[in-house]
C-alpha cells in the first residue's frame, strides 16, 4: 500500500512538474510575442508619445506599480512622501513600495530576474547598471517617452545610456570621490590640501604627519574605497583608459599592474595609510573608526555622498573637501563624476508607460525635488539643485566635494571595471599588497591571470 | 515534498553543467565548472581550506561545550531556568547585525578583549584584521552560539531513563564511569546527530562570515559557502556556484557516510537489539 | 569529611562554574543592551560597560520605523509567520519521521539517503528553482513558501532529528502497544509522542527561532514592508551613506530577542520533564 502511495506521489509529483514547465515556457513564449509588436507599436508612436509624456496617462483604469529601492530612513521616508504625491495627483495609480537595506538587495534582483517577476521600478548600484543594460533587464527610456530636458545632455550620456544612445537607467544624482579633510589637523600639521597637488607631495605630507603625532596618519583608507579610488585612479591617470573597457579590452600591461602595486606598497611601507589590519573591522565605514572619531586623521577617501556620515562623526572638528592628487605628466587626471546609484523600468514590466510618468515626476517636478531633497546625493538637475539649495538641505559640504570632483574631466570608468568581479578581483589585489601577503610583481602576475580569464569569458 | 525538495535539488545539478548565469537561459557546458574549480581557480582551494579549518575549530569545541554544560544544567536546583536561558541567549540572536557590530566592536584594536589582554601585558592584536586570527575569531562567535546543541542534548538527556543510573549506583560505578558507560551510549544517536550536522552546518557556513568580515581580510575568512553565494549572486554565475555546491555536497557526502560506518561501533539506537 | 559535604562541595562548584562562564557568555549581550543608551560616539569610541547617560529614547525612536509602520505591525507579522510555520513543520516532521524509524517499506533506505541529501546541499543554490516554484503556485510576497515548506516537511533538519529521538525509543513500547490493540496512529499519538515531547519541543523551538531569526529568505520571498517581519526591519534602515543610529538598532535587537527568551523559558520545562519521570524500564 505505501508503495503505491509513493508511486501515485510520484506521478502526481511529475505531472505538477511537468506543467509548472509546460506553464513557464507558454508563458515565456506569450510574454516574448507580446512584446515584439508592442515594442514596434511603441517606436511609432513615440513622437506622438513625447508630447503627451508629461500628462497622465489617458487611461484612468487602475494601475498597480511596484518601485524598490534600498537606503536608509531619510531616503526611505522622503521616497514614500514622493509616492505619496504622486498618487494624490493620479488616484488610478497605486506604487507598492519596496524598500530595505543594501543587504541582499541585489541578490533579490537576480533572483527576480532569474524568475521574471522583478518591480516595474527599482534602485540600480550604479557598478550593476552595466550589467543590467547587458542581460536585457532594462527598458528603453528614451523610446518609452521619458524626459530629459531639465538634465544635462552630456550627463546623461555618460550615465545611464551604456553606449547604446538610449537612455536605459536615470542617474539620481550627482557624485564622484571626496577627500574629505581635518582641517583642523591639516592645518596644525601644515598642510595645505585646497590647491592642486602631485602623489609626490601627498608621500611627503605622509610622513609629516607622523612625525607630528605618531598616532596620526595622513589618510585612513579602507581597501574598498582605496580600490576604487587610489588603485583605479592611478591607472586611469597612467594610461587614460579604464582597466577593462565596454568592449572587455584589458588595458594594463602587467608591468604597469606591477608598477601600480609598488605604489600601493608604498603607501604602506611609508605609513601613508593607516595599516590593513587596523582597519579591517570597520570594512568601508570609515565613521566608526575611533580614530576617525578621535579626529587622528588629516583625510578620508571616498565617495561625495560620505561626506555627511564623516563629517557627522564628530562635531567639534572643522572640516572641507580637498583636492585629489594627481600624477606627474599624467595623460589624464584620472578622476571623474558619475552618479551614486540609477532608477530603472523592467524590461518586463507591463505598465512601462505608467512606470515613466512616475519617473518624469520623480526626476522634473518641483515638488519631488522638494521632498527628496539630497537623499540620493545631489541632485541631478540644476533645477533640483537650486530647489534644494534654496530649502537649505544641501550640507555644504557635500555640495563642495561634489564641486571639486566636478572640476576634473577624467572618463568615468563605469562599465565592466566597475562590475562586481573585476572589482572583487582588484580589491584583492590590493588587499594582498596592502597585507604584504604578495609582492607587488606576484600581485600583478594574479591579476593579470584573473582579469584576463574574465575577459576572454565574457568575450 | 519531492517538488520543493528534489525538484531544485535536481534542478542545481543541472545547472552545475551549464552556464547558467539566472538571467539568461542556460546552455549545457559539461563539466567544464568542475574542471575550471580544480584546475583553475586558486580561490577555490583557499576557501575550502578556510572551511575546513573552521570546521575542525568550530565542530569539537561546540559539541564538547554543549555537551559539558548540558550535563551541568541537567539538574532542577533553583534558578538553573534562569542560567539555561542565560546559556542559550547568545544562540537566540543568530546572525544578526546587532551581533556583527558587536564582535567586531569588542575584537578591534581599541575593543575591550585588547583592552582585557593589555591588563595582562599582551600587545594589541587585530583580530578581525589580521589574515591569521580572523578565522579564529570568527571560529569564536560560532562557538559562543553553542545553544542548539545544549538544547538537543539537554532533551536526550532527558531520554535516558533514572532506572539506568541507578542499578548502574548499587553495582558500585562512579559518577565518571555512569557518564562513560551509560550517558553517552545512551544518548549517542543525538551526539551523532548533532556531529553530522554542525560539521554540515559548518561547510556550508555563510551567515558569520557573510555579517562579520565579508570573507576579509585577504580572503582568509572566504568559506566556501560565501563564494559560491558571491559567484552565483553578485557575478552573475550561477552554473559555477551550482557546480562549487556540488563539490560541498561530496564533501559532506564523504564525510557523513565514513561517520556513519563508524556509528555501529559507538552509536546505540533504542530500537535495536 | 563525610560524603554529604563532599556533595555539597561539589554541587556548589559546579554551580559556581556555570554562573562564572555564564557571566562571561553573557557579558557582550549585556554590553549591547547598554549600547542601547550610549551615542554612536560612545559605542565606538569607549569600552566603557555603562552608558553616560540614560534615556529610552532609542527605544521610542527605533519602534516607530519608517513609513507608519511600527514595530507593532512587525512582530505580528512575524507571529504570523512563525507560529503557523512551527506547528506545521512539528506535526509533519513528525509524522514523517515516525514512517521512517518504525516502518520498513521499500526504498527506504533510498528515500532517507535523499532526505539526507537535500541537507548537504547549500541553502544559497536552492533559491532560485524554489522561488521559481512558488512563482508558478503565486505564493510569492507573503508567508506561503514557508507554510507550504513547513507542511510538506522539507526541513529535513527536523525530520532527521527526530528518527534519531525515536530510535532512541525502544521497540518494546510499540509492540505492547498493538497488543494491547492500538492501531499505528494511536501507538503514535499515545505511546510516543508523550516520550518524545521533549524532542518535540526543541524542533518547535529551533525553527520558531530560525525562522524568526530568517532573514534571506524572508527578503526573497516578501516584497511589501507591509508584510515585513522582525528580522527585516531590523535592517530597514541600515545604509552605509545614511547616519545609522546605532542605539536605535542594539534597542530594537534586544527588544526583538525577548519572544524567543520568553518563549524559551517557558518551554523549558518540557526538556525537563521526560522519560525519566515516566516511569520507562531501559
Amino acid at each position: 500500500m505505501k508503495r503505491k502511495k509513493l508511486l501515485a506521489l510520484l506521478v502526481s509529483a511529475v505531472t505538477v512538474m511537468s506543467a509548472l514547465a509546460g506553464c513557464g515556457s507558454n508563458a515565456s513564449s506569450s510574454t516574448a510575442t507580446d512584446t515584439a509588436p508592442a515594442a514596434e507599436t511603441k517606436t511609432e508612436s513615440t513622437e506622438a508619445a513625447t508630447e503627451e509624456a508629461a500628462e497622465p496617462a489617458e487611461s484612468s483604469e487602475p494601475v498597480t506599480l511596484r518601485f524598490s529601492w534600498w537606503g536608509g530612513d531619510a531616503r526611505h521616508e522622503a521616497t514614500l512622501a514622493v509616492i505619496d504625491a504622486y498618487q494624490k495627483l493620479h488616484p488610478n495609480v497605486t506604487i507598492e513600495p519596496e524598500y530595505s537595506s543594501y543587504d541582499g538587495y541585489s541578490e533579490k534582483k537576480t533572483t527576480e530576474f532569474a524568475s521574471g517577476t522583478a518591480p516595474d521600478i527599482f534602485q540600480i548600484e550604479t557598478g550593476l547598471g552595466p550589467e543590467y543594460y547587458n542581460q536585457g533587464v532594462l527598458y528603453n527610456l528614451t523610446e518609452g517617452g521619458m524626459d530629459f530636458s531639465e538634465f544635462d545632455a552630456n550627463f546623461l550620456v555618460q550615465n545611464g545610456q551604456f553606449g547604446s544612445g538610449s537612455q536605459y537607467a536615470m542617474p539620481t544624482g550627482q557624485a564622484g570621490t571626496a577627500l574629505i579633510v581635518n582641517k583642523d589637523l591639516a592645518d596644525a600639521v601644515g598642510i595645505d590640501l585646497s590647491k592642486p597637488y602631485t602623489w609626490d607631495q601627498f608621500f611627503e605630507w605622509g610622513k609629516m604627519v607622523r612625525d607630528y603625532d605618531k598616532d596620526c596618519y595622513l589618510l585612513s583608507a579602507n581597501t574598498s574605497y582605496a580600490t576604487a579610488f587610489i588603485l583605479r585612479a592611478w591607472c586611469r591617470q597612467m594610461n587614460g583608459k579604464p582597466i577593462v573597457d565596454a568592449d572587455m579590452n584589458l588595458n594594463m600591461t602587467e608591468e604597469q599592474f606591477k608598477e601600480a602595486f609598488e605604489f600601493i606598497k608604498r603607501l604602506y611601507d611609508e605609513e601613508v595609510c593607516a595599516p590593513a589590519a587596523y582597519k579591517a573591522p570597520f570594512g568601508d565605514q570609515d565613521q566608526e573608526d575611533p580614530n576617525w572619531i578621535a579626529g587622528k586623521y588629516v583625510a578620508s577617501i571616498g565617495y561625495t555622498s560620505s561626506a555627511d556620515v564623516l563629517s557627522a562623526a564628530n562635531d567639534s572638528i572643522n572640516y572641507m573637501a580637498g583636492q585629489l592628487p594627481l600624477r606627474d605628466g599624467g595623460v589624464s587626471d584620472g578622476w571623474f563624476n558619475d552618479c551614486p546609484q540609477y532608477i530603472g523600468v523592467y524590461a518586463k514590466s507591463e505598465h512601462p508607460k505608467e512606470a515613466i510618468d512616475f519617473l518624469n515626476f520623480f526626476f522634473n517636478s518641483d515638488e519631488a525635488a522638494a521632498i527628496l531633497g539630497t537623499v540620493r546625493s545631489v541632485p541631478p538637475t540644476v533645477k533640483a539643485q537650486v530647489i534644494c539649495a534654496e530649502n537649505g538641505v544641501l550640507n555644504p559640504l557635500t555640495k563642495e566635494s561634489v564641486t571639486v570632483s566636478m572640476q576634473y574631466n577624467g572618463q568615468s570608468d563605469g562599465g565592466p571595471t566597475t562590475g562586481s568581479e573585476v572589482t572583487a578581483i582588484l580589491t584583492d589585489a590590493y588587499e594582498n599588497v596592502a597585507y604584504g601577503t604578495l609582492s607587488p610583481e606576484e600581485a600583478a602576475a594574479e591579476t593579470m591571470e584573473l582579469l584576463q580569464d574574465y575577459v576572454d569569458t565574457h568575450k | 515534498m519531492l517538488l520543493l525538495q528534489v525538484y531544485p535539488f535536481i534542478t542545481s545539478f543541472y545547472y552545475s553543467l551549464t552556464d547558467y548565469n539566472a538571467l539568461a537561459e542556460p546552455h549545457f557546458s559539461g563539466l567544464s565548472n568542475y574542471v575550471r574549480l580544480f584546475t583553475k581557480d586558486k580561490e577555490f582551494f583557499k576557501s575550502l581550506a578556510a572551511t575546513l579549518k573552521y570546521t575542525v575549530y568550530t565542530v569539537p569545541f561546540k559539541i564538547i561545550m554543549s555537551l559539558f554544560i548540558a550535563m551541568l544544567l541537567n539538574n532542577s536546583r533553583k534558578g538553573i531556568g534562569a542560567l539555561r536561558t542565560i546559556y542559550y541567549l547568545p544562540s537566540l540572536f543568530g546572525g544578526s547585525m546587532a551581533v556583527s557590530i558587536l564582535w567586531k566592536i569588542m575584537f578591534m584594536d581599541d575593543g575591550m578583549i585588547n583592552a582585557f589582554l593589555h591588563k595582562f601585558g599582551f600587545e594589541t592584536i587585530s583580530f578581525l584584521g589580521n589574515p591569521a586570527t580572523a578565522l579564529p575569531t570568527l571560529s569564536s562567535l560560532e562557538v559562543w552560539q553553542f545553544g542548539s546543541s545544549m538544547v538537543m542534548f539537554l532533551a536526550a538527556l532527558k531520554q535516558v531513563p533514572s532506572s539506568l543510573y541507578e542499578a548502574a549506583k548499587i553495582d558500585g560505578a562512579g559518577k565518571v564511569r555512569s557518564f562513560f558507560s551509560i550517558t553517552i551510549p545512551q544518548i549517542s544517536p543525538i551526539i551523532f546527530f548533532c556531529i553530522i550536522m554542525q560539521t554540515i552546518n559548518a561547510l556550508q557556513n555563510f551567515t558569520s562570515a557573510f555579517v562579520v568580515t565579508q570573507g576579509g581580510p585577504v580572503k582568509s575568512t572566504y568559506m566556501l559557502g560565501l563564494k559560491l553565494y558571491n559567484d552565483g549572486f553578485l557575478y552573475y554565475k550561477m552554473g559555477y556556484a551550482s557546480a562549487t555546491s556540488w563539490v560541498i555536497f561530496g564533501l559532506v557526502l564523504v564525510f557523513t557516510v565514513t561517520l556513519f560506518g563508524t556509528s555501529k561501533f559507538w552509536v546505540f539506537y533504542g530500537d535495536e537489539d | 569529611m563525610d560524603k554529604k559535604t563532599k556533595k555539597k562541595i561539589r554541587s556548589i562548584v559546579s554551580y559556581l562554574v556555570l554562573v562564572v562562564i555564564g557571566i562571561i557568555m553573557i557579558y557582550p549581550l549585556i554590553w549591547m543592551f547598554f549600547a542601547s543608551f550610549k551615542t554612536n560616539e560612545e559605542i565606538y569610541g569607549s569600552i566603557a560597560l555603562l552608558p553616560s547617560s540614560y534615556s529610552f529614547e532609542a527605544f521610542r525612536n527605533g519602534w516607530n520605523a519608517i513609513g507608519g509602520n511600527t514595530y507593532a505591525v512587525f512582530f505580528k507579522n512575524s507571529f504570523l509567520l512563525v507560529i503557523p510555520t512551527t506547528i506545521l513543520t512539528v506535526v509533519s516532521s513528525t509524522l514523517v519521521a515516525y514512517g521512517f524509524a518504525r516502518f520498513n517499506f521499500r526504498g527506504k533506505k533510498l528515500a532517507f539517503s535523499l532526505l539526507l541529501s537535500t541537507l548537504m546541499l547549500p541553502n544559497a543554490i536552492l533559491i532560485i528553482p524554489r522561488y521559481s516554484i512558488f512563482r508558478s503556485l503565486n505564493v510569492l510576497d507573503g508567508y506561503g513558501p514557508f507554510y507550504l515548506m513547513a507542511a510538506f516537511a522539507c526541513y529535513p533538519f527536523f525530520t532527521y532529528m527526530l528518527v534519531q529521538f525515536m530510535r532512541g525509543l525502544p521497540r518494546e513500547l510499540d509492540e505492547s502497544a498493538y497488543i494491547d490493540g492500538c492501531g499505528t496512529f494511536r501507538t503514535l499519538i499515545q505511546i510516543l509522542l508523550p516520550l518524545l515531547k521533549p524532542a518535540m519541543f526543541s524542533a518547535g523551538l529551533f525553527q520558531f527561532l530560525w525562522t524568526y531569526n530568517d532573514y534571506f529568505n524572508s527578503l526573497i520571498y516578501i516584497n511589501t514592508v507591509k508584510k515585513f517581519t522582525v528580522s527585516l526591519a531590523l535592517r530597514l534602515s541600515l545604509d552605509s551613506e545614511t547616519i545609522v543610529v546605532w542605539k536605535n538598532v542594539m534597542a530594537m535587537s534586544c527588544l526583538a530577542v525577548l519572544p524567543v527568551v520568553v518563549l524559551f523559558f517557558f518551554c523549558q520545562k518540557y526538556f525537563v520533564e521526560g522519560i525519566a519521570t515516566s516511569g520507562l524500564k531501559g
